[in-house]
């Protein structure tokens, strides 16, 4: 299988209008964009709106995009500001704004271990759900992660230990009190 | 430090998990990217052949007014009086009748 191309090698074709690099850049990048809008916004429907959103309005304008091998960091930058203003519209029109509410209704299976997953997500930091959704749902490296995200490579190291070491003591919890749900 | 614990099982949250449906989102996001594009730089094109037609516009309008004489399409009567010795009596015909 050929290497894929890189990053700013794509941003430049698409530049120039091919229809392959725009798809090859959106079949790469969008699931980092879902992780970035769901650790802003909580809620993975809303999350795959405003990252589909943000893609759009990113690739309309990637003439403004100055550094082409840092488009990652770019694009998530773009998403993060839209999922913070969708949040914001969110939070004025239901001030009380829950991410999920777990025992409202009955759920089983993969629904459970998701609502458990939201809600443990919801206790971390910004910073942290990032770091733990890119690694650990989109398979980034903390190299990647940490020039997307503008940290040092031990900062994301320890951004991902207390996440995990929190995300797991959290759906232990959930689980001795709610159960598994199946 | 302590060993980095293990990845979290985080695919439950994944999109990509339906296959279709991701594939349906990542076409529709690459179509109206290309589309929005499209559009966008159509409507910079225009805004330019615009710009530059208003420029050249205003040029011609520029070059193409008729030069204006300087002064001497005031009175040439006052000019005359400005600049010669004028008995008072002149001046008082400049205006007619209505000088007096």
């Amino acid at each position: 299988m050929p290497a894929a191309p890189p990053v700013a090698e794509l941003v430049a074709r698409a530049r120039r209008g091919e229809s392959s690099a725009f798809d090859q850049l959106v079949r790469r990048h969008l699931r980092a964009a879902f992780a970035v809008a769901l650790a802003v916004l909580g809620r993975p429907a809303d999350a795959e709106d405003v990252a589909q959103e943000a893609f759009v309005a990113a690739l309309e304008r990637l003439d403004d995009c100055r550094e082409p091998a840092r488009f990652s960091g770019w694009l998530l930058q773009i998403v993060r500001n839209r999922a913070l203003h969708a949040l914001a519209k969110r939070k004025l029109r239901d001030p009380s704004d829950h991410v999920i509410e777990l025992g409202r209704e009955p759920v089983v299976g993969d629904v459970v271990l998701r609502a458990h997953l939201l809600v443990a997500l919801a206790k971390l930091s910004p910073v942290q759900r990032e770091v733990v959704l890119l690694h650990d749902l989109d398979g980034w490296t903390h190299a990647e992660i940490a020039e997307a995200l503008e940290l040092s490579e031990v900062n994301c190291r320890q951004h991902l230990f207390t996440a995990r070491r929190a995300l797991r003591a959290e759906l232990a919890h959930e689980e001795v009190h709610h159960g598994t749900g199946t | 430090m302590e060993p980095e614990p293990e990845n979290v099982d985080l695919s439950v949250l994944d999109p990509r998990r339906d296959g279709a449906r991701w594939d349906r989102m990542v076409e529709n996001v690459a179509a109206r990217a290309i589309e929005q594009r499209r559009l966008r730089l159509r409507a910079v094109r225009r805004g330019a052949i615009a710009a530059v037609m208003a420029i050249a516009a205003a040029l011609a309008v520029w070059f193409g007014a008729p030069k204006r004489d300087p002064v001497t399409h005031r009175s040439g009567d006052l000019l005359e009086w400005a600049v010669r010795d004028v008995e008072p009596s002149e001046v008082l015909g400049l205006g007619g009748n209505d000088g007096r």
